[in-house]
């Protein structure tokens, strides 16, 4: 590829080679140099490293002008030099190649040793060398928890294809066969925005056969996920049938989801109701809290007479001089819906010794909320409360669809379903089975400043899910606006294209200044991944999802023509 | 009374070293009235009948290394460490560089004897070898004009490898030193004499930007050498209104044997609008236009060639050093035998 250049200094850290003419390299291509130095045992010194610039320029020229003047016979000689960022020694003797010294484009085997994924006992893909030669590996230690955990992904929205690639890291987890349990290893996707998420178990028609030799390359099948369960939210009705809402997809293929007011009351989901961040959030919470316990006390009590939707309350405030008759009207009836409801905690939360302002606040809150997600804490009619809950085990990728749904709501279901797998796999009290959660818009849930219910329990992910197995997938638009715990934790930490003003934020210090210049620029599709036990971070690409991410990228079967035709003509 | 500049930089010495518009009868290079071009004597507008497919343009440069002196007894002269190094650009569809060498002398003045070649270790690998040379100079103007002569030996020797059908060759400075044979063409840019008579002399003032006067023989009567050459003036651009009215001027050379070999008018006609092609432009050279484009960038790299020059001057002193040491080591064995 060419020689270590003596013009600039060559370090153990950095050097720069002079390429040979039509050589094919580029930025991110690893190479090796070998160099005689005085290590211990005698043995040659390769450090391996990463191009991370090339620059031509014309020796000889002084002038800006002298290009054009080069060709009229001012003699001036192309060089083209690279700069390499060392990665790693072998043996690990820091002395620096030599001025000379051949270098030459590492492939295979070598680009594993010069990114340390030789060493890595347990691993999965997570694309390919930009170069498309290679492919790169995620350090699953790092991940299931073993060493480290979680992963955050930030970039701009549209173009950073975050989402995508998150599947794809889901697809690739699942199917790599290095994870320790895979058939009870279970991912949660909560799908924030579009139907875009619906199809993962749709085979996408426009797969094309490069497409498909990229997942050979990898080593993974070109197939959908095979084991997916949609849950969408019901229609806006708070009363009547329970009708999945729903565009892209049969009603039969979805699972329209809701609460019970019981298990509503049960789990003590109140809380998030009031995530909405503002300065009297704090001050509410304790309010929140001895509702809450109240309202779990009735669930109690109503689970001692069986199973039911709904708890026993009253919805009148009872007063000093109440006649025998009034008392009868006021006392406590079965509460199936969330607006009855209302009405009972605004008397719970009127008898606590809460200031009035407080309550006020809490009542405000309370009625703002109440239409928007009456219809996700509901009477059940007919239906069975059991089938309608959010429940991961069912399947191995659960979406969890909150498309349409009001920030309330949105938040009510994030927490709701959060605290449920925390409980459940707390309960377990084991690691493994691993349970994956994919939460995009983290600076709605997680943000930087400011309280929030949902926020303490993604810190808690954040912070001890690495021993519950409880593993955090986040993306974000700006890790500068989330809370600093979850974008620092995270073993891995994963860019696609960055705002440029964002691009410059400390949180984004572990790129380099090279990367952080390229990841203003960054086209879709390509990524730029950071891994504890690689010592740069290396920009991937990865291969076009092989399920369908859109309605018309369905790979229907074939329609039945005979059929066809008899239904017309019938 | 009217005052004009020199337009080159100042610290390159003036392009004009004349201000007398006619040479003066101690003039030892004088213009023939016959033996130039047969045709008026007016400005040429050059149109030659075919253009080269490539065109190589020669150049040198030297250094001296280190001065010093050689002793044996009482006898003692003058000495030189020198370097130089000779090549060529030649421009066709690409430039590139050709033929370029380097060589070093260590010249013994005031008639001594030839002397050893010098070996002198120049970093961890390198030696430079200083071949022996011998001078009758006795100041060291002289020794480096010796070391000049050398370095013109060479350039001419990359002409005559360079020249052949179809090429150009173009020589930074007078031809006195390239043999006769050779299609070679002396771009000499700065202007000592005016080597015409006064009334032939006024041509120089109608010249446009590109024409040449016709060429005419001078003949020089240097010492006890005697040589005839063919000479033209070209004007490359017009002097400013400010500007010393031979600013823009070359002349060119080509040597008078080339006549039995071709049509020389037509290397004129060749050298001019090539000249003209690689003319520099102030103020990126400092002494445009006459400097031609490839000049600057092959002085630079063979200048480069030259080797660091405190790295040179490390190694000879190291050398000299070690050489005395052995001197006295052999002196004490000397003595110890006696």
């Amino acid at each position: 590829m060419g020689r270590v250049i003596g013009t600039q200094d060559a370090t153990p850290l950095e050097f720069w080679v002079l390429l040979d003419d039509d050589e094919q390299v580029q930025m991110n291509d690893a190479v090796v140099v070998e160099t005689k130095a005085p290590t211990p045992d005698g043995s040659e010194l390769k450090l391996f490293g990463i191009v991370d610039i090339i620059r031509a320029r014309h020796q000889g020229s002084v002038f800006d002008s002298d290009v054009i003047e080069a060709e009229r016979g001012l003699p001036v000689e192309l060089s083209i030099v690279a700069h390499v960022k060392v990665t790693r020694l072998m043996p690990e003797y820091y002395y620096p190649p030599i001025p000379g010294n051949p270098v030459r484009v590492v492939t295979g085997d070598e680009y594993a040793q010069a990114l340390f994924m030789d060493k890595m006992e347990r691993k999965f893909p997570i694309g390919l060398s930009l170069s498309g030669r290679e492919v790169v590996y995620g350090n699953l230690d790092f991940l299931t928890g073993r060493k480290g955990a979680h992963v955050n992904i930030s970039g701009v929205s549209g173009i950073a294809t975050k989402t995508t690639y998150t599947t794809f890291l889901m697809y690739s987890l699942l199917h790599c066969g290095a994870l320790p349990d895979p058939a009870n290893t279970h991912a949660i996707i909560f799908n924030v925005k579009g139907e875009d998420l619906l199809f993962l178990d749709k085979k996408n028609k426009d797969l094309t056969p490069e497409d498909m030799a990229q997942y050979a390359q990898l080593g993974l099948p070109a197939e959908p996920f095979d084991s997916v369960q949609f849950f969408v939210p019901p229609a806006a009705n708070r009363q009547g049938p329970l009708i999945p809402k729903v565009t892209a997809r049969r009603p039969d293929e979805v699972t329209p989801y809701f609460w019970t007011v019981r298990s509503f009351c049960r789990e003590g989901l109140l809380r998030y109701l009031f995530t909405e961040v503002g300065e009297d959030a704090s001050l509410l919470s304790s309010l929140v809290y001895q509702v809450e316990n109240r309202l779990k006390e009735a669930a109690d009590e109503a689970d001692k007479s069986g199973p039911g939707p709904g708890i026993f309350l009253r919805t009148v405030k009872k007063g000093k001089d109440d006649s025998e008759e009034d008392s009868e009207v006021r006392a406590e009836q079965e509460i199936r819906d969330f607006l009855t409801l209302a009405k009972a905690i605004e008397v719970i939360a009127s008898s606590t010794n809460q200031a009035s302002g407080t309550v006020n606040a809490f009542m405000r809150r309370l009625y703002g909320a109440q239409e928007k997600v009456a219809y996700l804490i509901r009477d059940p009619g007919d239906a069975d409360p059991a089938k309608h809950t959010i429940n991961w085990h069912n399947k191995q990728v659960t979406v969890v669809s909150m498309t349409d749904l009001y920030e309330v709501g949105k938040s009510f279901v994030v927490g709701s379903v959060l605290q449920q797998i925390q409980e459940e796999k707390e309960a377990t009290g084991a690691a493994g089975p691993l349970c994956f959660i994919i939460v995009d818009e983290l600076n709605r849930y997680a943000p930087r400043d400011g309280w929030s219910p949902i926020r303490e329990r993604l810190l808690e992910i954040a912070e001890r899910g690495r021993s519950s197995g409880t593993i955090l997938i986040g993306a974000q638009q700006t890790a500068s606006e989330v809370e600093r715990r979850i974008v620092a934790n995270p073993a891995f930490r994963i860019v696609g294209r960055l705002d440029a003003a964002e691009a410059e934020r400390a949180e984004y210090g572990f790129l380099t200044p090279t990367l952080r210049e390229r990841a203003k620029i960054l086209t879709s599709g390509r990524m730029i991944v950071s891994q504890p036990d690689i010592p740069t971070p290396v920009p991937v690409c990865f291969p076009r999802p092989a399920w369908a991410t859109r309605e018309d990228e369905q790979d229907l079967a074939p329609p039945n023509l005979k059929l066809g035709k008899i239904r017309r003509s019938s | 009374m009217r005052i004009v500049l020199d337009p080159w930089g100042g610290d390159y010495g003036s392009q004009v070293a004349t201000s007398h518009e006619v040479d003066t009868e101690e003039t030892v290079v004088h213009a023939l009235e016959a033996d130039g071009e047969e045709c008026p004597w007016k400005p040429i507008n050059p149109a030659p009948t075919i253009l080269p497919q490539e065109t190589v343009v020669v150049d040198g440069v030297m250094r001296s290394d280190a001065s010093g002196m050689v002793e044996d007894g009482e006898r003692r002269a003058l000495a030189l460490f020198g370097s130089f190094a000779a090549g060529a650009v030649a421009i066709n569809s690409q430039v590139r560089v050709v033929q370029d060498r380097v060589e070093r002398l260590f010249i013994a003045g005031g008639n001594w004897p030839t002397p050893e070649d010098v070996t002198v270790p120049a970093g961890r690998s390198a030696i430079l070898c200083y071949r022996g040379h011998s001078s009758k100079a006795d100041i060291y103007d002289d020794l480096r004009e010796a070391l000049v002569n050398e370095m013109r030996r060479a350039e001419a020797q990359v002409a005559e490898a360079l020249s052949g059908s179809d090429k150009l060759v173009l020589a930074d400075g007078s031809l006195k030193f390239f043999g006769g044979a050779s299609a070679v063409v002396g771009v000499i840019k700065t202007i000592y004499k005016l080597y015409l008579p006064a009334k032939r002399a006024t041509i120089l003032g109608r010249l446009q930007a590109g024409q040449r006067t016709p060429f005419f023989c001078i003949e020089g009567k240097r010492k006890n050498t005697g040589y005839k050459i063919l000479t033209c003036y070209l004007r490359l651009t017009l002097p400013q209104p400010i500007e010393i009215p031979f600013a823009g001027l070359v002349r060119l050379e080509v040597n008078p044997s080339q006549r039995e070999h071709g049509d020389v008018s037509n290397l004129f006609d060749q050298a001019a609008v090539k000249v003209r092609e690689l003319a520099s432009r102030a103020p990126k050279d400092p002494r445009a236009p006459q400097n031609l484009i490839p000049i600057g960038g092959l002085e630079r790299q063979l200048r480069h060639k030259l080797g660091d020059a405190q790295l040179v001057l490390r190694g000879i002193k190291q050398k000299l050093r070690a050489m005395a040491e052995e001197q006295a080591t052999l002196a004490s064995f000397g003595t110890l035998e006696e």
